[in-house]
């Protein structure tokens, strides 16, 4: 090994040529809405199939458009992808094209017959839906037994070799449990756990009530940062789901790849990302809504790549589109040039529009410093069909809860207004950030003086790269002294190390 | 040896990697280490302990 080497990245690591060409690297597809749990957070309302699927040769022509497409990860989902009965010959056809094929699962009779047929098929991954421990799992599932049987599915797909991993959503509950968990997936060997927010969306939107109040981000960064340090002592990466964040002092160190550029730049959704629902509808991620963001359905002589390439649909966050619709706290915020309202499912999912997300830890924090805080309160319930939503409003409260403002969807904002105070510096630029070494935050490029600890910048830097230039130069020695004394380890007598 | 799981706060998974990865390997060939190289191997361990440190001033 050298130091200098490079660890490959997965495949739908999406470099600068997929973003310049709006290539979708990574696809999530539901192949059917058929579902063996009754998940009470479920956005889709999966349960009985969809009408009109796909067919086998409409689902293998999909694959085909991909692949022209330059796809490089297909990920299946349901309901339940393994109860297509021809789900390992989609697989096969996805493998055989060059795709990485990764499914989720919430694993409640994923049996070993159907492991044993995807992994043959091709199947590089498999992450299992584990929301808690068993007994908040198992109420949000609406199953007993399902905490069990995504873990024996773990364990079971681990054996025969699968890559495995976790998506955790976050709820009220969840929250408390996910020390707890950490324990209980350690031991069953996952590379990967997954943090995604529990949006408003589906059965989600009449159980809203489990869904941690915006204000509590403040609380659930950290704690992702502390069970991140602990989770990769045993082998496992924490990720963020894009619905996750957004900067404060833990972006890079949750969000980065150690390459140093990697922070949050916006919804993709269309971009480099597309969802697939099993009727063939395109849209640019599988979980926003369908009657505003759908752009049609592949087949009868519609196909993806045209769908992908020409419908507005799928274009609203390209050449700068996202930026257009932020208003409200994210159309003051000091990333709005970056993170242009984080995640459009979300923020849809609340005020059925974009462009205002509360659920921010970076808003979070800056109203703390306000003496401010925001929670929800929904208006308008969901209609009960797939992939729909209710209407709430932000509510801003004092630090004791009493209600200062409201922000609603025509964009009225009534009393107290929430709005990001953080000092800019107009010689910085506001579409490019870089770390503060003096606090882990991100501060936009060619600031001098640190808006959040006062540090400056620069000097800052300085030390940190020096620092880091002398763990290079001690691991390029210790690695040397390693060759050096292996070649010499045949002949000569040993000494024990202290 | 410290722990190098810090270092994700600043440099992710792949120094972790690396660091892991030769201090493992040092730590497990101790037995088969040369008289003459142990004190070499030994001295560049204390030089990766020591900037290991000063890099961790930086992870808050």
């Amino acid at each position: 090994m050298s130091v200098a080497s490079d660890t490959p990245r997965p495949n739908r690591y999406v470099t600068a040529s997929d973003r310049a060409a709006y290539r979708p690297v990574h696809v999530v597809w539901e192949i059917t809405l058929a579902c063996d749990l009754k998940c009470g957070h479920c956005g889709s309302r999966a349960g009985s199939k969809r009408t009109g699927e796909l067919t086998t040769d409409e689902c293998l022509q999909i694959v085909a458009d991909l692949k022209a497409l330059g796809t490089r990860e297909i990920s299946l989902i349901g309901g339940e992808a393994y109860l297509r009965r021809d789900f390992a010959q989609i697989i096969a056809a996805i493998s055989a094209a060059g795709i990485d094929c990764t499914m989720q699962s919430g694993g409640r009779n994923l049996n070993d017959e159907r492991l044993r047929a995807a992994k043959d098929a091709g199947l590089k991954g498999l992450g299992i839906s584990i929301d808690g421990m068993a007994d908040w799992h198992d109420e949000l599932r609406g199953v007993r037994g399902s905490f069990d049987a995504g873990i024996s599915a773990l364990r079971r797909a681990r054996e025969l070799g699968l890559t495995t991993g976790v998506n955790t959503t976050i709820s009220k509950r969840s929250l408390e449990q996910l020390d707890d968990l950490l324990d209980v997936l350690i031991d069953t060997g996952i590379k990967a756990w997954v943090m995604g927010m529990t949006v408003p969306m589906g059965r989600a939107s009449e159980r809203w009530k489990m869904l941690i109040e915006p204000y509590r981000m403040r609380e659930a960064m950290p704690k992702f940062a502390a069970l991140r340090r602990r989770a990769v002592r045993h082998g496992i990466e924490l990720q963020l789901a894009n619905n996750v964040g957004y900067f404060g002092p833990y972006e890079r160190e949750l969000r980065g790849d150690g390459t140093g550029d990697i922070y949050f730049q916006g919804c993709t959704a269309g971009q480099n990302a597309m969802g697939i629902e099993a009727d063939g509808t395109i849209k640019g991620c599988p979980s926003l809504p369908t009657s505003v963001y759908g752009g049609g359905k592949a087949r009868d002589g519609l196909d993806v790549i045209d769908i992908w390439n020409e419908t507005s649909q799928l274009a609203f966050t390209r050449d700068g589109e996202g930026a257009k619709s932020l208003w409200g706290f994210c159309g003051s915020c000091y990333y709005a040039g970056v993170c242009k309202a984080g995640c459009t499912w979300m923020a849809d999912a609340i005020l059925q529009r974009a462009g205002n997300n509360p659920y921010c830890h970076h808003r979070a924090e800056s109203l703390e410093r306000q003496g401010l805080r925001e929670t929800l309160r929904q208006v308008e319930s969901a209609p009960g069909i797939s992939f729909d939503r209710g209407l709430f409003e932000i509510v801003v409260e004092s630090e004791d809860g009493r209600e200062l403002g409201v922000v609603t969807r025509d964009g009225r904002e009534t009393g107290v207004v929430a709005r990001d105070l953080t000092p800019r510096d107009p010689a910085a630029d506001r579409f490019k950030l870089d770390v503060c070494h003096g606090c882990s935050r991100d501060v936009r490029a060619g600031t001098a003086t640190c808006p959040f600890c006062g540090a400056d910048v620069e000097t800052e830097r300085l030390a940190y790269e020096g620092a880091m230039d002398e763990v290079r130069h001690a691991l390029q020695v210790l690695e040397e002294r390693l060759a050096a004394s292996a070649a010499a380890a045949c002949t000569a007598p040993v000494h024990q190390l202290p | 040896m410290s722990d190098p799981s810090k270092l994700h706060v600043l440099y992710g998974p792949f120094l972790y990697g690396q660091v892991k990865s030769l201090v493992d390997q040092a730590h497990q060939r101790k037995s088969e280490i040369p008289a003459e190289h142990a004190s070499d191997v030994q001295s560049a361990l204390a030089e990766l302990e020591k900037a290991l440190a000063k890099l961790q001033h930086h992870a808050k």
